[in-house]
């Protein structure tokens, strides 16, 4: 006798629903061992030079030179901290404007700027026609992607601090949604 | 000193050009509105330069100033020191075509305050993390330049001091 329950598909990975485009299409690849690859290395070190070599290598492959590499890093630091490059290492009494001397803090908040301005910018097809034209169109992608992160960070921080209130983590017994 | 950066003479309305670019570079970090002209006809530019550097007819005027700006913008915008060696000082010069005023660009940073401090930090930056936009022949070429106008400024003291546990790893990769 044949069981009449239908078999129930097996869940599917978020690859295979469409999320990531062309690779829904792809066959799936039975995975030969259970064992974990090499982790790849991530360390903070890293990461703080990479989004920088980042943003460098997506701003020259745009066309920019290097008063384009000035003016777009030095609009990154003023729309996201509101200070020059110089100020904001004097700001935390650093003299050699070293980032890897920045506080962690800070540094994370550079790299998120970075890679969301380096992500904008290889999006971004320039149409200017001269060198100052490319170089402040650049630098407007940076500042348009640095301004949202930056309204980003600030909300995520605020909703935070929200959640913790007493009003919000313990709502009162008439409150609409727990009626 | 000139002699030993190779690279063509800039032409004369280039270098007034790549000093107007550099002077702007600080209005447009301000506001990326803020209007461009050319070298010739803003006059608040032209005005500065007079002001600062003398005579808008003299050559030697206009390789003072950006020499000057540039070593100071380059001071002022790092936000990296290996990468300011290896892209400021070891490829743009030549990539851009003012490699002829490399010693004196410099000179001048070591000038500023801090200077020393930002050149010595990303050589050894360069050296220790290796190299990710240059080559170590541009970067020892750099080093070399670096003891000479150090000497110059009577300062190779301290230059090689400071370098004296970096030059050791520019052989071991070497090797």
């Amino acid at each position: 006798m044949t069981d009449p329950t239908p078999p129930v598909p097996e869940p599917q990975p978020d690859s295979q629903l469409g999320l990531f485009g062309s690779e829904s299409n792809a066959p799936l690849v039975p995975k030969r061992s259970r064992t974990k690859s090499r982790p790849v290395p991530t360390a903070f070190d890293d990461q703080r030079l990479d989004s920088y070599k980042a943003l460098v290598a997506s701003l020259l492959n745009k066309k920019a030179n290097d008063q384009g590499v000035a003016i777009a890093i030095g609009t990154i630091y003023r729309a996201g901290f509101g200070k020059v490059t110089a100020e904001l290492y004097a700001h935390f009494g650093l003299q050699t404007n070293n980032r890897a001397d920045l506080p962690t803090g800070v540094l994370r908040i550079l790299i998120v700027y970075e890679l969301a301005a380096q992500r904008r910018v290889d999006r971004h097809v320039t149409q200017g026609q001269t060198q100052t034209e490319i170089n402040r169109e650049i630098a407007q992608q940076c500042k348009i992607a640095t301004q949202i992160m930056r309204r980003a960070l600030y909300w995520s921080e605020r909703a935070e601090r929200l959640e913790a209130t007493s009003l919000l983590s313990q709502p009162p017994a008439d409150y609409p949604l727990n009626s | 000193m000139k002699a030993a950066v190779k690279g063509n003479p800039m032409q004369l309305a280039a270098l007034k050009a790549k000093t107007y670019e550099t002077w702007l570079i600080d209005y447009l970090i301000e506001d990326l509105d803020t209007p461009i002209q050319t070298a010739t006809t803003d006059l608040a530019f032209k005005s500065l330069i007079r002001d600062r550097f003398g005579d808008l007819r003299q050559r030697s005027t206009w390789e003072t100033a950006f020499v000057c700006l540039k070593a100071q913008s380059m001071r002022e915008h790092n936000s990296h020191s290996q990468y300011l060696i290896e892209l400021g000082f070891c490829t743009w010069p030549q990539k851009e075509g003012y490699s002829e005023y490399l010693p004196q660009i410099l000179e001048q940073f070591l000038k500023t305050d801090g200077g020393m401090d930002v050149i010595v930090t990303g050589l050894q930056y360069a050296l220790k993390n290796g190299l990710g936009m240059t080559t170590q022949t541009a970067v020892v070429n750099f080093l070399q330049l670096g003891y000479q106008v150090a000497r110059k400024l009577e300062l190779d003291r301290e230059f090689s001091k400071a370098m004296s546990e970096s030059v050791p790893l520019l052989g071991a990769s070497a090797a």
